[in-house]
């Protein structure tokens, strides 16, 4: 009996050696790197007033984040239909007008990332049961697009900007 | 470090969304201190017409396939210490002279996005010192500050259901920020004694600053700002306002209020008057033996505040007898053995109310 005790215990620590990059670490074509940012006003040498981005500041309630995501091609093959979808985190209410991606198209969910859709298309049912055109408050994930195919090699940024609940 | 000019607003339209968009209740529940937002983007493509498996970010750029082999982007919500201290209502507290646990309230509020405990000290302030409570009061006398309540009834008055702390300062135990959505404010009493040589109208200018403390009790200090933000601590930056004695930005917040002497202030006259004499029938009787002498006794309070058992007493000249008549007051007596009169007047209100009295005795 203790010997199978022993084999079990070591089939266990097998299993929990299996490195995690193992059979499920399949690279994929494109590498995705995101980060969070705050923007800080300063002023230059020239004395002009400027936003520094970086991440020198407390973030707080109220406070604006940049969420921006770098895409890059790191395959030897042509990649088509790129599309990126960022869920916005719940403690996150979307900037109108702030998400950019160079060459995307963005859509927006209204409806947990199922359907998405320029925002003059986007509606909701409100409190009183109607539909009403969505708030961009109430978006709950962005796409971009990339029009055209992003050849090997080839590098973008997309981004949005949320306040902190 | 990149360097960039923020991008103006493209148009009027967009401007005009922006102001519909934002929810008049997203401002009101905010998101506390420790709170970890985390966000993963994930990229979906096909090579030619064949659909390939998406692929997640990470925080430094991940390119595994497969949904879960990403790493969400975190950050915490960092501590924003913020707090407000005001009188609970903008009026002095009018008190007797003498009078104990006379009570001005203040109120704490935590504007915050923490739970935080607050250090209230109360304090008395000096001859000259000033605070405007629907108009400008200046300190011209002393309370003894005896207590200091916190409001743990929650009904706004003091009472015996509130935690009363002897001497000038109180705890103020976990209260929740404003941004929590529940109640996010507190009120403190300061008790105090006012002198029982306070004449009507003297004012008492007292203070309250509240100090922020960690909830439990430890003490904060606010990250330097040369501090790198760190997404893996929750930092803590002092973001409160300057109150009536403490400078900004500093975890502090002070507010002052002030006591009022309501005193009664009593003004005797007394005259006299001659009737009638034995001899003079008409015209002017004067003062020879056998004339009847009144004494008019007038008392006026032009204080603030009622005068209660107002008693009078008169000791009449040995030369005059027994009282004829006395009138006025509730009640009046005679003690002939000390020559005494007295007159109770019970209560004389405040604001120029006037009792009169009259006593009638012989000359002998």
């Amino acid at each position: 009996m203790k010997r199978i005790t022993l084999m079990t215990l070591c089939s266990m620590v097998l299993l929990l050696s299996v490195p995690v990059t193992g059979f499920a670490q399949e690279k994929g074509h494109i590498e995705l790197k995101s980060i969070a940012e705050i923007e800080l006003e300063t002023t230059d040498d020239k004395g002009e007033r400027v936003w520094v981005r970086s991440p020198a500041e407390k973030a707080f309630p109220g406070d604006e984040i940049i969420f921006t995501t770098t895409y890059t091609n790191i395959s030897e093959e042509r990649a088509d239909n790129v599309a990126i979808t960022n869920p916005i985190p719940e403690q996150i209410t979307y900037r109108a007008d702030s998400a950019e991606g160079q060459g995307a198209v963005v859509t927006f969910s209204v409806d947990g990332g199922r359907t998405f859709d320029k925002p003059e298309n986007l509606r909701v049912t409100g409190e009183d049961g109607r539909e009403r055109p969505a708030r961009p408050s109430e978006y709950t994930h962005i796409r971009w697009l990339l029009q055209g195919a992003l050849p090997p090699g080839r590098e973008g940024t997309v981004s949005f900007r949320g306040i902190i609940k | 470090m990149k360097l960039l000019k923020r991008a103006p607003l493209r148009t009027l339209a967009a401007l005009a969304l922006f102001a519909l968009a934002m929810p008049q209740t997203a401002l009101a529940i905010g998101t506390e201190a420790g709170t970890t937002i985390s966000n993963t983007a994930s990229v979906s493509y096909s090579l030619g017409a064949v659909s390939q498996r998406p692929v997640e970010s990470s925080p430094s750029g991940n390119s595994v396939a497969g949904t879960g082999n990403g790493t969400a982007t975190t950050f915490l919500v960092d501590n924003k210490v913020n707090l407000v201290t005001a009188e609970l209502v903008a009026a002095a507290t009018q008190a007797g002279p003498g009078q104990t646990n006379t009570v001005f309230a203040f109120n704490v509020s935590n504007t915050g996005n923490t739970v935080q405990d607050y250090t209230v000290v109360a304090s008395n302030f000096a001859v000259g010192d000033t605070v405007n409570l629907g108009g400008l009061l200046t300190d011209d006398m002393d309370v003894t500050i005896t207590a200091v309540a916190v409001d743990t009834s929650g009904d706004n008055a003091y009472g015996a259901g509130d935690t009363t702390t002897a001497g000038n300062s109180a705890v103020i135990s976990n209260l929740s920020p404003s941004t929590a959505g529940t109640d996010s404010n507190i009120t403190v009493f300061v008790l105090a004694t006012v002198p029982i040589s306070a004449v009507d109208g003297s004012v008492a200018v007292v203070g309250l600053n509240a100090t922020t403390f960690d909830a439990g009790g430890g003490g904060i200090t606010s990250s330097n700002a040369g501090d790198v933000w760190d997404t893996t601590t929750v930092q803590v930056v002092f973001a409160d306002g300057a109150g009536s004695d403490d400078v900004a930005l500093n975890g502090d917040y002070s507010a002052r209020g002030a006591y009022v002497a309501a005193a009664a202030l009593l003004t005797v006259t007394k005259s006299a008057d001659v009737i009638s004499d034995p001899f003079t029938t008409t015209g002017n009787p004067k003062a020879i033996p056998g004339a009847v002498i009144e004494y008019t006794v007038e008392i006026n309070n032009s204080g603030t505040a009622a005068a209660d058992s107002v008693i009078l007493t008169d000791v009449l000249p040995a030369t005059l007898g027994a009282p004829v008549t006395i009138t006025g007051g509730t009640s009046s007596a005679y003690n002939s053995t000390t020559n005494t009169v007295t007159i109770d007047f019970g209560t004389i209100g405040a604001g120029a109310a006037t009792a009169t009295a009259t006593i009638r005795a012989v000359i002998q």
